[in-house]
């Protein structure tokens, strides 16, 4: 399990307000995006079937 | 022309002229990016169905009505309807959002899809949990614009509209999610050991 201390988080964060925004992606954060794409994809998930079923029958409910 | 060769406008059109057809295979095509995007955010699955349900409510009745942009494309504007909820409920609950452990189904584990040690399998789970919670650290503007980004696979031009912000910004929340995940990881000397 990971911790960080809200004094680590703080370090963190406070450095963003110098940072650049201007541009695009760089290379290395483009990179990086790239490197922990397949753990963000480990995420996705899928809704559960009786949920689109209650979905398309308020639709058809509607169409009568 | 098959469903699955038309596209979303095609779909949309359909569907307002009365064929339901046209909706089933628009929340075939983009239940997952829609739900995901909703879960990542509230961290809750009976919640995120609750709201996921609840914006197809509003799609539908807005579609009904003969109300739709047509300016817009689809997927950003229900994704729009989505963050719009999620937020909706923060405000009404005056509720934040919680990191709960991750019970969902994870289609590769099932399928053992990796031909992987126990201990492998062990250190790519720990990494998948450190990444989940670090991401939930992540400020809520930084956090939404990487969710909506990754999963919901907008431009970054789509989720300035949705958030209000310039696309500078939204671009600038996006490098500052990514530079933060990657302190954090050199902070916990965590090391994504991608297979």
């Amino acid at each position: 399990m990971i911790k960080i201390s809200t004094q680590e988080l703080n370090s963190l964060f406070l450095e963003n307000k110098t940072a650049d925004t201007s541009s695009v992606l760089n290379q290395e954060e483009e990179s990086f995006y790239i490197s922990i794409k397949s753990e963000l994809n480990r995420e996705v998930r899928h809704p559960h079937p009786s949920t689109i079923d209650n979905i398309l029958a308020h639709s058809k409910k509607l169409s009568k | 022309m098959k469903l699955q060769n038309k596209n979303d406008h095609e779909l949309v059109h359909m569907y307002m002229a009365g064929e339901e057809a046209g909706l089933e295979e628009l929340i075939r095509r983009h239940k997952s990016k829609i739900y995901t995007s909703i879960y990542m955010l509230v961290k809750d699955e009976y919640l995120a169905e609750d709201i996921f349900q609840d914006t197809f409510i509003k799609v539908i009745n807005t579609l009904k009505a003969g109300k739709y942009n047509e300016e817009g494309k689809f997927l950003p504007w229900v994704l729009r309807i989505g963050h719009n909820l999620v937020i909706d409920y923060f405000r009404k609950d005056k509720r934040t959002p919680i990191i709960t452990n991750g019970e969902g189904f994870d289609i590769f584990d099932v399928l053992g899809f990796y031909d992987e040690s126990i201990e492998d399998k062990m250190i790519r789970d720990q990494t998948h949990q450190d990444l989940k919670a670090m991401i939930q650290l992540l400020p809520s503007e930084q956090k939404e614009v990487l969710i909506m980004r990754h999963y919901g696979d907008m431009s970054f031009k789509e989720i300035a509209d949705i958030t209000n912000v310039s696309i500078n910004t939204a671009l600038g929340r996006m490098r500052y999610a990514l530079n933060n995940l990657r302190k954090m990881m050199d902070t916990k000397e965590l090391s994504l050991k991608l297979i």
